[in-house]
């Protein structure tokens, strides 16, 4: 058997454009499953506020219990029997960042419960509010130990985006199979995904690690 | 003792706390006035820190009343309300058994951040 790479080299720029639409989808995704997150992870906070605590855990529950395929699908293919058209874009971005937020909340939160008490009992006896103190003194502390989870999560997420390529989207996996679909080269154009892959994980956990030690080097740390 | 004496700056009277079925505070009560130091003695487990909690708040006695500095900050169960609590937590210092100094500031930081951010003044004026 004979490899032949010639498939990928030629239609080099499709493969680089698929590439540049998967880090548009995870960025924009990324930034709202951090929102998310952070919204949904405070929510959860305490148990003892049953309202904002169940709104919180029916949506972790049910985004985490679920397939991502599925609720990309329902979102794409079946919002439009309301007469929702969301364009493919918005629907993937909409589906991965929906997702990404039930898991980083639970980063969020676990990050936050994970800070002493009694950080929280010293500024509310200087006199800081609750949400005061929670911006100045205990989230400060969580985000460090929030960094090393949340990496794994980016990661994730961008192996995840693959998965719009159902939805239409012309990402990275769907330019190869584009390519394969003329020129039978399944082998080598699945090798320079996997790869073009690889890079982009490989780069968003080292600057994650850059960040994490500048962070520490910054005294944000115990 | 010294000073203009006379004034009460804490007054605790029949406290009581449980946690549970265990009582920790009985009908306690205590009066402080400006410039007296008061000392608290007692085996560990006998209250010291939850007296010291429930005057700062932290912890809700079930039953007495506890004025600082003229405020009530506690009567018939009842905390004082969050805005007010805040407001008078300013003038009070409290200073914790593990310290629970914030570990991402510096000591500047430390010993400024209350006036800074709840009083709003200018780093040179808290760090006076």
């Amino acid at each position: 058997m004979k490899l032949d790479f010639g498939p990928v080299w030629a239609n080099w720029s499709d493969l680089a454009h698929g590439a540049m639409v998967t880090v548009e989808v995870t960025g924009a995704a990324l930034v709202l499953g951090c929102l998310l997150g952070l919204l949904v992870g405070l929510l959860r906070l305490d148990p003892r506020k049953r309202v904002r605590y169940a709104v919180g855990s029916v949506y972790v529950t049910f985004i985490r219990g679920t397939p991502l395929l599925v609720q990309l699908f329902l979102l794409f293919f079946g919002l439009p029997q309301f007469g929702i058209v969301l364009p493919a874009f918005f629907c993937g971005v909409l589906g991965l960042g929906i997702y990404s937020g039930a898991y980083q909340s639970e980063i969020v939160r676990g990050a936050i419960q994970s800070i002493d008490k009694g950080q929280m009992e010293a500024a509310r006896s200087l006199g800081m509010s609750h949400g005061m103190a929670m911006r100045a003194i205990i989230l400060p502390q969580a985000i460090v130990r929030m960094i090393p989870p949340l990496g794994n999560e980016f990661i994730a997420l961008i192996k995840n985006s693959a998965l719009v390529s159902l939805l239409t989207i012309s990402d990275l996996l769907h330019e190869g199979q584009k390519i394969i679909s003329v020129s039978y080269r399944s082998l080598e154009v699945y090798l320079a995904v996997a790869l073009i892959y690889l890079l982009l994980t490989n780069a968003t956990g080292f600057a994650l690690l850059r960040l994490e030690r500048r962070l520490r080097v910054g005294g944000l740390v115990q | 003792m010294s000073g203009s004496a006379q004034e009460l700056v804490l007054a605790v009277s029949n406290l009581s706390k449980s946690f549970g079925p265990t009582r920790v505070l009985a009908d306690v009560d205590l009066s402080v006035q400006a410039s007296q130091v008061v000392v608290v003695i007692g085996p560990s487990g006998s209250g010291k820190t939850t007296l010291l909690r429930c005057c700062n708040g932290l912890e809700v006695a079930d039953r007495g009343r506890i004025e600082v500095c003229g405020t009530t900050l506690f009567s018939d169960g009842r905390l004082l309300h969050d805005s007010e609590l805040n407001a008078l937590r300013t003038r009070v210092g409290m200073v914790f058994q593990s310290f629970n100094l914030f570990p991402h500031l510096t000591v500047l930081q430390n010993v400024t951040i209350g006036p800074r951010r709840i009083r709003r003044k200018t780093l040179s004026e808290a760090a006076e």
